[in-house]
Order: structure tokens, then C-alpha cells, then sequence
């Protein structure tokens, strides 16, 4: 990666930067949960309930008396490390399929994308809610139902680069010299794929956070007493108009992640593009 | 054109029915044998019986194997029996018919605040790129991308119900309920699609005829009036149509928060309670609306630009 180019980028788009730093910050903090909370976020202490912030409590505490920093860190760390899954498994699924299917070509990238459609032609968050109405709510049902929705833009995706990339001339000369399809996949094709791979896997970082979020916030995804953005914005609700330090935090974290990740795949997409 | 239409509508038939049978299969993912689902919910959380079992099994052919169960259902589906609400116990089609005359509501306001915010921004901001209008725009619309449209609704209702008390912040009574969730649902979508016609605008500014357009004499303005809106009407469609699908799953989100009866928060009752009849049936819904929102774009499309019918 060009630090150069990324330097220029950010002198011109200041707040997009802004935002990737203040994104990046936030992310250390939540997986430094564990040292940085000032304590524990499930711990029940009623006669603390709602406190404003104070020296004691920076962000307040909530109407169980739960510290509000300490449950939006914890929250982060485990909607970050859910996220990481989810798009790992994602990345490592779709583009296995997506590369099989293109590179191979015929009765297998047939059927793989005919599936592909039907996966497609149904909105993530729909299709993902169904599985968990099936699965019954919870963590495990979140992260298999957000993968099962989730491959298939990868699957188009890397299928076709790798169609675009099969008949230049450098792979048609590997071919030649006798490598095996395996190692023209993993050595060459997969390499020239990363880029746009990663523009995608920004912009579906943010998506998936909002996804976690949202399932959570209807109470399907993320079960309490486990803390977590959607679901302390819900339990808020009742305080909406006396407690804003209790919907403001979680709702600006949200924020804050998506636009750091949307910021960064706009800064991929403009120093990956040829010419620049 | 009919031969394209044909092969557009059969193809949309073909992956609805994979959908179909995609939702259908999801059923035996369930870590649960759904017979005994059924009876238990059918003895209203008592503990089911072998034989009482059994019978659920027999009666909803739970026995028969899986693709005989599903072309039985998909036959009854068609015909429009949509099978029983496992909560409620009356007709998932009766249900199903009320909840949509709210959701189209709330989804044909929403798409009509979205257009009216998101065509005169996005041109505008195409037209004078740079100028601070265009900065502002830009501004606006990716920092509002990224507001989870739940916490904004959050906002909303925080302002207008409970400081200004202006307005209602659940029901679905009067026109002023359906002012917040509205707004929640359209807000985001206008900025998402203010940004694309944007880029759209600017991409045919760049092309040839537009200097040519210059060049015989005509002013900016006309020129883009009359030559550079008639060629991004196949790209907005195709955006607009999109955008109205994410209007449907966020409605899902935005109807559970306004306790608006609509499909979407029909949709999530049906999920909490594990009511697969109903799960089943509106995840379709929701599949055949995105269906139809696509082909009917891809059929003004191939109407209104002359490029793409060539093809």
C-alpha cells in the first residue's frame, strides 16, 4: 500500500481521515475492554440506578446501575470480535467459491451461481431474520445467519475478477508452462483479487455492524445480560427524554465504527483505482 | 421487447421458486423437530405428548418426505392458502393482507420523501461540483450513510414526542403517526441516493455531447436539462429500485421500533415466536416484492433508453 498516495488522500479528505483515526481509536479501546472499563459491565447496583456523568461514573450509569463506559466497551469488543468472524468466514467461503466457480467454469459455476442467485434475490437482513426465527435468538444463530447471507457477494464478486483475469496474458503463460490449477490459483489469481476484496470487506464492516446491532435492537441477536449496542439503545428507550447519556454513547459508537469503516473503503477505492 | 420481457419475468419465476424452496428447506435446519414445535405451541407451552406428537406430524405432513412436503405447500401457496399462524391461529393470508396496506404506506411515503430530497440534491450538487453546496452535500450525505436508522428514529422521537410533544411516537392511528417513522425510514435512504445521482450527473458531464451541446450554443443549464438528466434515467431507476428494497428491510427494524403493524414487525412477532408458517410466508413476501421492484426497473429501463434496447 502507497503510503504517499494515502498521504495525499488524507490531506484532501480530512474528515474521511478523521473519521478512519477516530474509528481506529474506538476499536483499540473496546479490545482493551478488559484493562480500560472501569468496571464491570453486568454488575447490578440499584442504588446507583441513572446517574448523569460524573467524575465517578464518565458516562453515567444505567437505570440498574451498570457503569454506561464499561458496557459500551464491552459491547464494542464483542460486536467487533463478532464481526471479524463473520466476515472472515465470509471472505473464506464466498471467495473459494467464487474462484472455484470462475475458474473452473462450466456445470459447477453454473449451479454454484444459480444458488448464489437465490441467496441474492432475498434482502440480507430478511433472509438472515429467517434463519434466526428458525435457529432461535442468540449469538451463535447471529453469526451463522449473518455467514449464510453474507458469502454470496464474495462469491460474485471474486468470480468475476477472476473471469476477467483468466484469459490476460500472464496466466495463460503459467498455464503454459505446466503449473497446476491450484497453485495458479493461490499464487496468481488470488493475489490480483486483494484489492477489491478489501474495498468490499471495509464497506461490509460497517454493514455488518449496523446488522449486529439492528438484529440485537429487535432482540434477536445478541442475548442479555450480554451487553450490546442495539440492545442498550432499546433498554433506554424508556429514558429517552430524561437520560440522553444513555442513548447517546451506544448510538455514537455505532456511528462512529461505520463511518470509519465507509471513510476507509472510499480511501481504498480511490488509491487502488488505476492512474491515480 | 415482448421477448425480453418474457425472459425477464420467466427468469424472476425461476429464482423465486429457488427462494421458495430455500425458505422451505431452512425448516429443517431447525435444532428442533418442528412436529414437536407445533404441539407444543398448539397446548400452549404444556408438554407434548408422544402420540399428540405423532398426530401434528400426520396432520401437517410432516411425515411425507421433504420435496413432496414442499411442492404440496408451494401448490397451496399459490393458490393463495398460506396455511395458519401457529401464535394466533387464524390465516396467515388474512394477516398477511392487513399488515400490507400499512407497510405500503409507510414505504410509498417514505419512497417519496426519498425522491424529493434525493433528485434536486444530487443534481445540484452534480452540476456545481466544488461549489459549496456540492461540499455540503457531500458532507451531509456520508455522515448521514452512516446513522443506524434506529438510533436516529431514537433522535426523533427524543425531539418531537417528548420534548416538543408534537408528535405521536407509536401507533399507526392518524396521518401524524406516520410523520416520524417516515422520516426515520426515508431520511437515510435520500442520502445514500443524493450521492449516487451525484456521481451519476458528474459522469455524464464529462461525455462528449455535453460539449457538444456547449459547443451549438446552448447554456449549462439546458444543456444538462435537456442532455445530461435523459441519460442517467437508466442508472436512477436501477438506484431507486434498489433503495426501495432497503426501504423494505428497513422498514423491519423501524416498524418493530413505531409498533407500526406492518409486514416488518408482522415479520419479527412471527420470528419470536418461532411461527414458521408465518416466518416462511413473509420472508417470500419480502423476496417477490425485491423481485418485482427489480424487474419493473429493468422494464422502464429497457421503455426509456433506447441504448439498452439495442442490446
Amino acid at each position: 500500500m502507497n503510503v504517499r498516495r494515502w498521504r495525499r488522500w488524507a490531506c484532501r479528505n480530512s474528515f474521511s481521515a478523521s473519521g478512519i483515526i477516530l474509528a481506529l481509536l474506538l476499536i483499540i479501546a473496546c479490545l482493551l475492554a478488559p484493562i480500560l472499563a472501569p468496571g464491570d459491565p453486568t454488575t447490578i447496583d440499584l442504588t446507583t440506578g441513572l446517574q448523569s456523568p460524573s467524575s465517578a461514573h464518565w458516562l453515567g450509569t444505567d437505570e440498574l446501575g451498570r457503569e454506561v463506559l464499561s458496557r459500551v466497551l464491552w459491547a464494542g469488543r464483542l460486536s467487533i470480535s463478532t464481526m471479524a468472524v463473520v466476515l472472515l468466514c465470509c471472505v473464506g467461503v464466498g471467495g473459494a467459491v467464487g474462484v472455484v466457480s470462475g475458474y473452473l467454469g462450466g456445470l459447477i459455476d453454473n449451479v454454484a451461481m444459480r444458488i448464489a442467485d437465490f441467496f441474492h434475490a432475498v434482502p440480507q437482513l430478511v433472509l438472515a431474520l429467517a434463519l434466526i426465527g428458525v435457529l432461535g435468538p442468540g449469538t451463535g444463530s447471529l453469526i451463522t445467519a449473518l455467514i449464510v447471507t453474507g458469502w454470496v457477494r464474495y462469491a460474485r464478486l471474486v468470480r468475476s475478477l477472476v473471469l476477467s483475469e483468466q484469459n490476460s496474458e500472464y496466466i495463460v503463460a503459467v498455464q503454459a508452462i505446466g503449473a497446476t490449477h491450484t497453485r495458479i490459483i493461490l499464487r496468481h489469481l488470488l493475489p490480483s483479487v486483494t484489492g477489491p476484496m478489501l474495498v468490499q470487506i471495509s464497506l461490509d464492516s460497517g454493514a455488518t455492524i449496523l446488522a449486529i446491532a439492528g438484529l440485537s435492537f429487535i432482540g434477536l441477536g445478541i442475548q442479555p445480560p450480554t451487553p450490546e449496542w442495539g440492545k442498550m439503545l432499546v433498554d433506554a428507550r424508556p429514558y429517552l427524554g430524561s437520560a440522553p447519556h444513555l442513548v447517546l454513547p451506544p448510538g455514537l459508537a455505532i456511528f462512529v465504527l461505520v463511518f470509519g469503516f465507509n471513510s476507509l473503503s472510499a480511501g481504498l477505492e480511490h488509491i487502488l483505482r488505476p492512474g491515480n | 421487447m415482448a421477448i425480453y420481457l418474457f425472459k425477464r419475468i420467466s427468469s424472476s419465476i425461476v429464482v423465486l421458486l429457488g427462494v421458495s424452496l430455500l425458505l422451505y428447506c431452512l425448516v429443517y435446519l431447525a435444532p428442533s423437530d418442528p412436529a414437536r414445535i407445533i404441539a407444543a405451541q398448539r397446548l400452549g407451552g404444556d408438554v407434548p405428548g408422544a402420540d399428540e406428537i405423532e398426530w401434528v406430524r400426520k396432520e401437517y405432513g410432516l411425515d411425507q418426505p421433504l420435496l413432496v412436503q414442499y411442492v404440496s405447500w408451494l401448490g397451496r401457496t399459490v393458490r393463495g392458502d398460506l396455511g395458519y399462524s401457529i401464535r394466533t391461529g387464524n390465516p396467515v393470508a388474512d394477516e398477511l393482507r392487513h399488515a400490507v396496506g400499512y407497510s405500503l404506506a409507510l414505504a410509498a411515503a417514505a419512497m417519496g420523501l426519498v425522491l424529493v430530497i434525493a433528485i434536486p440534491a444530487g443534481v445540484l450538487a452534480g452540476m456545481h461540483e466544488g461549489s459549496v453546496w456540492d461540499r455540503v452535500m457531500r458532507f451531509v450525505s456520508a455522515t448521514w450513510v452512516s446513522i443506524p436508522e434506529f438510533w436516529l428514529a431514537f433522535l426523533l422521537i427524543a425531539c418531537f414526542s417528548i420534548q416538543l410533544r408534537w408528535l405521536p411516537s407509536y401507533g399507526a392511528k392518524s396521518w401524524r403517526h406516520f410523520i416520524l417513522p417516515v422520516l426515520s425510514l426515508g431520511l437515510i435512504s435520500a442520502a445514500r441516493l443524493a450521492y449516487l445521482i451525484r456521481s451519476a450527473v458528474l459522469e455524464e458531464l464529462h461525455q462528449d455531447y455535453m460539449r457538444t451541446a456547449r459547443g451549438k450554443g446552448y447554456s449549462y443549464r439546458m444543456s444538462v436539462i435537456r442532455h445530461a438528466l435523459p441519460n442517467i434515467v437508466a442508472p436512477f431507476v436501477t438506484m431507486a429500485a434498489y433503495q426501495f428494497s432497503g426501504l423494505a428491510s428497513g422498514s423491519v427494524i423501524i416498524e418493530t421500533l413505531f409498533a407500526w403493524p406492518g409486514v416488518g414487525s408482522y415479520y419479527v412477532d412471527g420470528i419470536g415466536f418461532r411461527d414458521i408458517p408465518v416466518i416462511q410466508v413473509t420472508a417470500l413476501f419480502f423476496a417477490s416484492v425485491f423481485m418485482l421492484a427489480n424487474c419493473l426497473a429493468d422494464v422502464i429501463i429497457v421503455m426509456v433508453d433506447p441504448r439498452v434496447r439495442m442490446e
